[in-house]
């Protein structure tokens, strides 16, 4: 674990559980009071900004279990903030709220790199033409070309190659099954069954 | 490829890491391969994606099968890191 765990501490997540807090103290203390002592029903904007803040960013996280409980940490030192301003006042809590806002920005992760599913195991030197997949779907064009002009064919299929090589990195998707129940929580390589009709490693490869 | 098809992903299969039995009628196979369309988000029968490193492959709960292809995965990986990204061009 070591920094990934750290990291995790700060989940945004978490981060807007404080939020939620701190939201809705700031609801109830900027609710315009009416003639008969009720309050606006639009002061409770902010609570509603935060759900659906809450929402998004929760559908980012990977990891469900783990942001619930940084969340309800959010939301327990939200609910102390809120306490502790009958001690420092509720105009101090409005600050405390602003900046629980501006931190929750700040440390919101704002791009989640792609990877590749495993990276190719060829020597990285040497371009395997030869291994390619096809690289037009029209095998006429290509034999044409590759006739034409071998150097550039070679060319395009490298070009091709080493595009792939660069999107890739080093990296294994996972995924954890739901079902059935005696499986359920175990981690596997993600794929399917081969049907009938379908090759085991799609198309281009015995 | 029903990776493929079971994630709306699009990938290139690079080669086969090894294969494991299941049960008497199912054989797992796992093959290398790389995306080159779209991020796998969500499973009908998974509730959890997860991009691992190398270092933390160890750290999840594999199923039997899948557990004893972890060293094929693992000598796949390292080779791929020594060889690095390379974009030279190569002839």
């Amino acid at each position: 674990m070591g920094p990934t765990a750290h990291r995790r501490l700060w989940h945004p997540a978490g981060v807007v559980g404080a939020e939620l807090a701190g939201a809705d103290v700031l609801a109830a203390v900027l609710a315009p009071r009416t003639q008969s002592g009720r309050r606006d029903h639009h002061c409770f904007l902010p609570i509603t900004a935060a759900n659906v803040i809450f929402a998004r960013r929760f559908r980012a996280t990977a990891d469900a279990p783990l942001a619930f409980g940084t969340n309800l940490l959010g939301a327990m030192l939200g609910g102390a903030l809120e306490y502790l301003s009958l001690v420092y006042g509720y105009h101090a809590l409005l600050v405390v709220a602003a900046a629980l806002y501006i931190a929750a920005y700040l440390v919101m992760p704002r791009s989640h790199p792609s990877r590749a599913l495993l990276v190719p195991a060829r020597r990285a030197s040497r371009c395997p033409i030869r291994e390619m997949p096809r690289l037009s779907s029209n095998r006429h064009v290509e034999t044409a070309l590759h006739h034409q002009n071998p150097t550039v064919w070679a060319e395009a299929s490298c070009a091709r190659w080493s595009a792939q090589r660069s999107f890739a990195s080093a990296g294994v998707l996972a995924a954890r099954r739901r079902t059935p129940a005696d499986l359920a929580g175990l981690w596997e390589f993600p794929g399917g069954k081969v049907e009938p009709g379908e090759s085991g490693a799609g198309r281009g490869r015995p | 490829m029903s990776a493929a098809k079971n994630f709306g992903i699009s990938v290139a299969v690079e080669g086969r890491l090894g294969r494991a039995p299941i049960s008497e009628h199912i054989e797992l196979v796992l093959y290398a391969a790389t995306l080159t369309k779209g991020q796998p988000s969500s499973s009908a029968t998974h509730d959890l994606l997860r991009w691992l490193t190398m270092d933390e492959l160890a750290t999840v709960q594999w199923l039997e099968p899948d557990k004893t292809l972890l060293k094929a995965v693992e000598r796949h990986l390292s080779e791929a890191r020594g060889g690095g990204v390379d974009v030279r061009p190569c002839r």
